[in-house]
């Protein structure tokens, strides 16, 4: 994905960044490569990290809940935030990192061996690895499994288009509504994660977000009301967002974890604004990590850290007073 | 800011951590170098794959 010049310089599409990529270089990701005038993801077939999460670590809260989901990253990201909890894959360069040889078919197979009922593109950012993801993708499909991204949806609406075709789930990072904390912490901007979003539900799959709060960063009341309502009047009540719990990691070690005042207050917030389903992680919190009932507020689906307790989903709706529950539950 | 941080920092604020000294991390010059992002001297370390995907850990 990307197009070349007389001088043997490419330019990578696949990001709003649109990396100029002179001839041995690589873009901004690190790992697409211009050799010999051709634009390549050197780490595809790659991926540094392979394990079985459960789908609630992602997490995907009204997504086959209590299933497993196959998870991969190859190194390399789009974005370079401050705070990255994954930094030492996100951000390093792939000839640092060991890595495992496993091509799209191998995929396919091990997440039926594990006996997961999907594969996620998480960890890293799969608009990085979008290459090696959407060829897993289709693998993947031909088995008859899922398929979830986990992004923070800093890519072009053409590819992420094409991607969203072929995946089956979205969890998508939306980290703030000011253009400067992406300029500031994460290297790049607003609009794009915004377009992502929309790609996403327009493309039919299911989306949910997450927001991580970071204590001074973007935790006033004024940040969380733009926040909430941006996605109240653009995915709808019944995307389910997620507040995620801060820790001091990478270049962001200064500031203390969220507070869970904090936290409350984000989710009393959502709440009140009409969002249906309001989730808080990174935090054993039982009581905000439960699925209620958005009519009668019965407690439908509880959870424990990343496992599920009681499921009373019925058919997609509520055994009490039958009101239908957004999600796709088999 | 936690005493190894502060260490990482430079040599001269390290070295006067070491011998107890808080002044620069109370006065907010090795937190303001740590924000930016600028003049960070942590280094990539070797993959450890199961602490990255550790289900134990945190979201995502």
């Amino acid at each position: 994905m990307g197009v070349g010049n007389m001088a043997g310089n490419v330019q990578c599409g696949l990001c709003p960044r649109q990396c100029l990529i002179r001839p041995g270089q690589s873009g901004d990701c690190r790992i697409r490569v211009n050799l010999d005038g051709r634009l390549t993801a050197v780490t595809y077939g790659y991926p540094c990290s392979l394990h079985v999460d459960p789908i609630e670590k992602k997490p995907l809260y009204h997504f086959l809940p209590g299933s497993t989901t196959f998870s991969l990253a190859t190194v390399g990201c789009t974005l370079h935030c401050l705070n990255c909890q994954n930094w030492e894959i996100s951000q390093a360069a792939p000839d640092t990192v060991p890595a495992y040889e496993v091509l799209p078919d191998k995929i396919a197979a091990l997440a039926q061996s594990y006996e997961c009922a999907s594969v996620s593109y998480t960890y890293t950012d799969p608009a990085a690895f979008y290459e090696y993801a959407l060829d897993c993708s289709k693998a993947v499909r031909e088995k008859k499994l899922r398929n979830i991204l986990v992004t923070a949806g800093y890519i072009s609406p053409r590819p992420f288009r094409e991607l969203c075709n072929n995946v089956d789930a979205a969890h998508i990072d939306l980290k703030s509504m000011s253009d400067k904390f992406y300029r500031d912490i994460c290297g790049g901007m607003l609009r794009p994660v915004l377009d992502s979003l929309l790609t996403a539900k327009s493309a039919g799959i299911w989306v949910e977000i997450i927001h991580l709060i970071i204590p001074t960063l973007n935790d006033s009341d004024a940040d969380l009301k733009m926040l909430v309502r941006w996605v109240r009047e653009n995915m709808g009540t019944d995307t389910p967002l997620h507040f995620s719990r801060f820790f001091p990691r990478y270049r962001m070690r200064n500031l203390p974890p969220t507070s869970e005042e904090t936290l409350a207050r984000a989710r009393e917030l959502a709440l009140a604004e009409g969002i249906k389903y309001v989730y808080v992680g990174n935090l054993l919190k039982p009581e905000w990590s439960a699925t209620y009932c958005p009519q009668c507020k019965k407690e439908l689906i509880a959870r424990t850290g990343y496992r599920v307790g009681v499921l009373q989903i019925k058919d997609g709706k509520c055994p009490q007073c039958g009101t239908q529950i957004a999600g796709v539950w088999k | 800011m936690r005493r190894r941080d502060f260490i990482k920092v430079s040599g001269l604020a390290g070295l006067a951590a070491l011998l107890g000294w808080r002044g620069w991390g109370k006065c907010g010059i090795a937190r303001i170098r740590n924000l930016s992002g600028r003049g960070y001297p942590g280094r990539v370390i070797p993959l450890d794959y199961h602490k990255i995907a550790n289900p134990g850990r945190w979201q995502g």
